[in-house]
């Protein structure tokens, strides 16, 4: 890496940095940051793993829920079809748990805790990362820290002056079951200072895919049924930079979904009416200020709104018809200011304002609403072979409700610790260490969901101790990249917010179960080059999960697996690329879960395995790129379930071509 | 395979857990036998979980020997190789033929009584939909449908024959005197207070209906029970500050009997079981007059844990009364295996069996031995 005496640029090494400030940073100071994205997980304190737009392409990588199986400790709900919600639990905390960020902001879900990933198409997608604990970067805003672990989505940065004025970017995607999938991205830089980007997609597909239904010794064909997704996606990105340290950014983001629910499969009984109308709007806007002496600094505001509307028929509804339809908003606002002092010391103090509210269609409303006030300090030293990082995230949630009983408040400190050390000078060998408590608030769906919600509820703590082991090895013509990581872990959950039954009808959430996982993660990631032209890639991760219930060992439970949580879990991707025809080969799987944590037979969801396999090409002529490629996915036609009822697709082909000028 | 799950011989009294008592003759010559009838076993209907999508399944318990199909075993699987289906409500053994509602799954099982062997089954269509009780009477069963109907099912054609709308979600139902008697529910009212709950009363044979509307009087009622003359109804309430409550109907008139939540009737005793929501309520079980509405004595010597269901046997009087268990924290387990016990007319305990996950009804499958007349 060149080295500067420039401030900026010391800042810029100093922060060593999440993508998201990538790009601002090369822009402001024109450094080009060499670093790859393994290199840098490779080096952080705590678990990081991400996987680049580019490395999506070369494992073989088909939509989002592929995109989190090729990361490691991750647990990805998939209720099915390309309209079928994915949520994610990390390291057997429990979705709740799992933080989002979209392109440096947190997202968030007030009702029911749980971002549903399968809104953010690939397509749009720059990298996708997951970072366990707190990341190395502390100039971060303080909800970054408020989660046990986040899941980062950074889209493709607009075009900085260093690109060409226009960037164009126009695909379209087919496939099985009348997959529609046309995505439009257009930037343009305005001398350098103003740039502008549009980006647009829409999906539809019918999704009513055939699968095998096994009812006892009767083995039948059947077919999913009311599953077609009507789903569109824009957004409009801005930036302007003021002077070399100065930026300013903003993004204008619309979702729409309207799609229809097959829901879970029912013996004999293949009728659902069931639909699902989503809407998502918000604007965000950040200026960053950096390298003011030993400051820097940055502010974002961002307001969200959020539909949910639910619609069902059936002649047992009151007039046949059941409308369920949610609205919430939040305003957010925060501030981080960073000091940094000589080469090795940087602390930062974030704070964070934000206010959700819930309403509905329901009678009987409580209308609640959450002023949220989150604070951080944290510290950093850097030396040559010693990272440390440690901070305590201050957290004040203040809960009421336009009527009825509001929920109790929450005051609570969440301390962190990160430690990476490189033992010896000469080799990019890393051990990692961390510690963090920390809490989920009750969801709004916790508190106040009618008869079920207890507005007494406490948060939901955990505890996650992790130590790790990373190494990169040094690049040699036949090897250019070879990274290896391996990490274990103790997560512990108390208080665990779960619903228990009053009666057949009434079920009440309580603070009840505890919840120990211990597991392990390890990845490679190794390129070979046997000739200059040739390129072997092997990327591979597996997880171990043993997450047992511990509430009591007179429950039927105890020490069992949680439901829903493989013991193994893995995912491969092998790669050839050539001068002809790029060609990758991958495989997910998992061993057998239950669906209950008491791991009764009747229950059991069999193991899997799913190969894809994908051929690609690009077409260079002048400043025009064409990338065809073929997918086909699930080769062997495995019939498996990730969610009981829930038959995922079998076999099926995609066919993509990108245009990119 | 045994072919018979229980050994028996010809007829079969029918009873299930708040069911019309009602004497085998539907398809019998007129010429009738004497007979003698002793209890052969139970089959407990086990609804499953569907939010664990833990499947219904059925476990048979043999009075003989006291053996029990394994928990986690479905008999109704073992016996016919398919899945019973998806939330089973109630089983109804009338005539040669037992009869299971299985609501989720939209069907009506016709099938052997001991050998559970499937003779036919029964599909509503269109908005008639979601089967949940079955009564009996006069060659005829009757199901309610939970989309607001009420259908006849000839016993001999095995076919809906008739269907009737009624109220709004409804329940359990039970025929006295020539008419048939439905809960109207309107349970999934339940954010407007149920407040179209009514009672349905149909006169029989001629499906003609009129009913009693009276919140004050008649406020979300679920259970239905009949000793051919006199009916009792229990109002679940709201769950909050209005309690359940077992009604007596007569004509249309209604009349509080005691607190309850689950009951079951055999001649003139109506036994009750009262286990309301909420912190530090102990459970009564309680055995009251039908004629006056006092009650009688104390039910059982021995309670259960979190009872789902109570049964008395019309020919033993024996009690039975199915139960989930509770976890450490006190909490009833709704994805684990229920229970059973076995109570002697009296009260007295007998025994212990467990049950499938969700076990929500029974029915008593009885032997018959016939004197030639």
């Amino acid at each position: 890496m060149r080295r500067a005496a420039s401030p900026v640029l010391i800042v810029c090494l100093g922060l060593d940095v999440s993508a998201q400030t990538d790009t601002l940073l090369r822009r402001l100071d024109n450094v080009e940051v060499t670093a790859t994205a393994s290199s840098r997980d490779v080096k952080a304190a705590n678990p990081t793993f991400t996987i680049t737009h580019a490395k999506m392409l070369s494992t073989g990588v088909t939509d989002i829920s592929d995109a989190l199986h090729r990361l490691p400790g991750l647990n990805i709900r998939d209720y099915g079809g390309a309209g079928g919600m994915k949520t994610v639990s990390v390291r057997g905390l429990g979705a709740t748990h799992t933080g989002v960020i979209y392109d440096g902001v947190s997202l968030s879900d007030c009702q029911s805790g749980q971002i549903d990933l399968s809104r953010y198409s690939l397509d749009n997608v720059g990298s996708l990362q997951a970072v366990f604990g707190d990341g190395s970067n502390i100039f971060v805003p303080a909800r970054a820290t408020a989660a046990a672990a986040n899941i980062v989505i950074e889209t493709h940065p607009v075009p900085d002056s260093d690109d060409h004025d226009t960037k164009v970017t126009a695909q379209f995607k087919t496939g099985s079951w009348g997959l529609a999938n046309p995505y439009l991205s257009i930037g343009k830089s305005f001398g350098g200072r103003l740039s502008l980007a549009v980006t647009g997609e829409y999906t539809y597909a019918d999704n009513d895919y055939p699968f095998t239904l096994r009812n006892g010794t009767l083995v039948t064909r059947e077919r999913r049924n009311n599953s077609r997704i009507n789903s569109g996606h824009g957004e409009f990105n801005l930036s302007y930079r003021f002077s070399s340290r100065s930026q300013l950014s903003a993004k204008a983001y619309y979702y729409d979904n309207d799609r229809r629910l097959p829901g879970a499969v029912v013996l004999y009984n293949p009728e659902s009416r069931e639909s699902l109308h989503e809407r998502n709007a918000f604007g965000q806007m950040t200026w960053r200020l950096l390298s003011v002496g030993e400051f820097s600094m940055k502010f974002t505001g961002k307001f969200n709104w959020e539909a949910s509307l639910y619609h069902d028929e059936n002649g047992k509804y009151p007039g046949g018809v059941k409308d369920e339809n949610y609205w919430q908003r939040e305003a957010y606002v925060t501030g981080a200011l960073l000091w940094r002092h000589g080469d090795h010391w940087e602390a930062d103090y974030s704070a964070d304002y934000f206010y959700n509210n819930l309403t509905s269609n329901e009678p009987n409303q409580n209308r609640p609403y959450r002023h949220s006030i989150l604070q951080t300090l944290y510290g950093r030293y850097r030396a040559d072979r010693l990272l440390v990082t440690a901070g305590v995230l201050a957290s004040i949630y203040d809960n009421g409700a336009r009527s009825g009983e509001t929920a109790a408040d929450a005051r609570k400190l969440s301390p962190s610790v990160n430690i990476s050390v490189q033992p010896f000078g000469g080799s990019m060998l890393f051990v990692r260490a961390g510690y963090k408590n920390i809490f989920r608030m009750p969801t709004f769906n916790d508190s106040y969901y009618f008869r079920m919600g207890n507005t007494g509820l406490k948060p939901e703590s955990t505890n996650q101790i992790n130590l790790g082991l990373t190494w990169q090895a040094p690049a040699h013509r036949l090897l250019p990249s070879a990274t290896l990581t391996g990490d274990v872990y103790i997560n512990n959950v108390k208080d665990k917010i779960v619903a228990m039954p009053q009666n057949m009808v009434i079920w009440t959430m309580v603070n009840l179960d505890k919840v120990r996982a211990f597991g392990a993660d390890l990845t490679a990631d190794v390129a070979l080059s046997p000739s200059r032209r040739h390129t072997i890639t092997l990327t591979g991760n597996y997880s171990y999960q043993r997450v047992q219930p511990r509430t009591s060992p007179l429950d039927p439970d105890w020490n069992k697996q949680v439901a829903y949580t493989p013991r193994h879990s893995g995912a491969m991707s092998l790669g050839w690329e050539n001068p002809w025809v790029n060609a990758t080969l991958h495989a997910i799987g998992t061993s057998c879960r239950y669906g209950t944590s008491t791991n009764i037979p009747s229950t059991r969801i069999g193991g899997y395995i799913d190969c894809g396999f994908a051929l690609y090409r690009t077409i260079t002529f002048g400043r025009n790129r064409i990338t065809l490629r073929a997918d086909l996915l699930n080769i062997f036609d495995k019939q498996y379930e990730v969610v009981a009822r829930y038959p995922m697709q079998g076999r099926s082909w995609r066919a993509t071509v990108t245009y990119s000028l | 395979m045994k072919k018979n799950r229980f050994t028996l011989t010809a007829a079969v009294m029918a009873i299930l857990f708040g069911g019309a008592l009602t004497s085998c003759s539907d398809d019998d010559p007129a010429d009738e036998p004497v007979t003698f009838e002793t209890l052969a076993g139970i089959y407990t209907i086990n609804s499953g979980n569907q939010g664990n999508k833990i499947p219904g399944s059925i476990t048979s318990y043999n009075y003989a020997d006291g053996t029990v199909t394994d928990a986690m075993t479905d008999a109704f699987m073992q016996a016919n190789g398919i899945a019973l289906g998806d939330t089973p409500q109630q089983a109804l053994v009338y005539g040669s033929k037992m009869y299971i509602a299985v609501s989720q799954s939209n069907l009506i099982w016709v099938t052997d009584p001991h050998s559970l062997k499937i003779i036919e089954k029964i599909v509503p269509t269109g908005d008639v939909a979601t089967p949940r009780a079955l009564t009996a009477h006069d060659g005829k069963v009757y199901a309610s449908m939970y989309t607001g109907y009420v259908c006849r099912i000839d016993t001999a054609s095995l076919a809906i024959d008739n269907t009737l709308k009624v109220g709004p979600n409804p329940e359990e139902l039970a025929v006295a005197n020539n008419k048939l008697y439905v809960a109207n529910s309107d349970g999934m009212n339940y954010l407007n207070g149920y407040a179209d709950c009514s009672i349905s009363v149909i006169d029989l044979p001629a499906m003609t209906e009129h009913k009693i509307k009276d919140i004050s009087k008649v406020f979300n009622p679920t259970k239905m029970v009949s000793n051919g003359t006199e009916v009792f109804t229990i109002c679940m309430g709201n769950y909050g500050d209005v309690p359940a409550t077992v009604k007596k109907i007569s004509g249309d008139n209604v009349q509080d009997i005691c607190a309850g939540t689950l009951m079951a009737i055999n001649g003139n005793e109506l036994y009750v079981i009262n286990s309301p929501y909420g912190p530090n309520v102990v459970p009564t079980y309680e055995v009251y007059s039908t004629a006056t509405g006092s009650k009688i004595r104390d039910m059982v010597s021995e309670t259960v844990d979190s009872p789902s269901c109570i049964a008395v046997d019309p020919v033993t009087g024996d009690i039975v009364i199915l139960s989930y268990t509770l976890g450490s924290s006190g909490y009833a387990q709704y994805s684990e295996p229920c229970y059973g016990k076995i109570y002697a007319a009296d009260g007295t305990f007998r025994t212990r069996f467990t049950c499938g996950v969700g076990a929500i009804s029974l029915a008593f499958i009885h032997d018959t031995a016939i004197l030639k007349n």
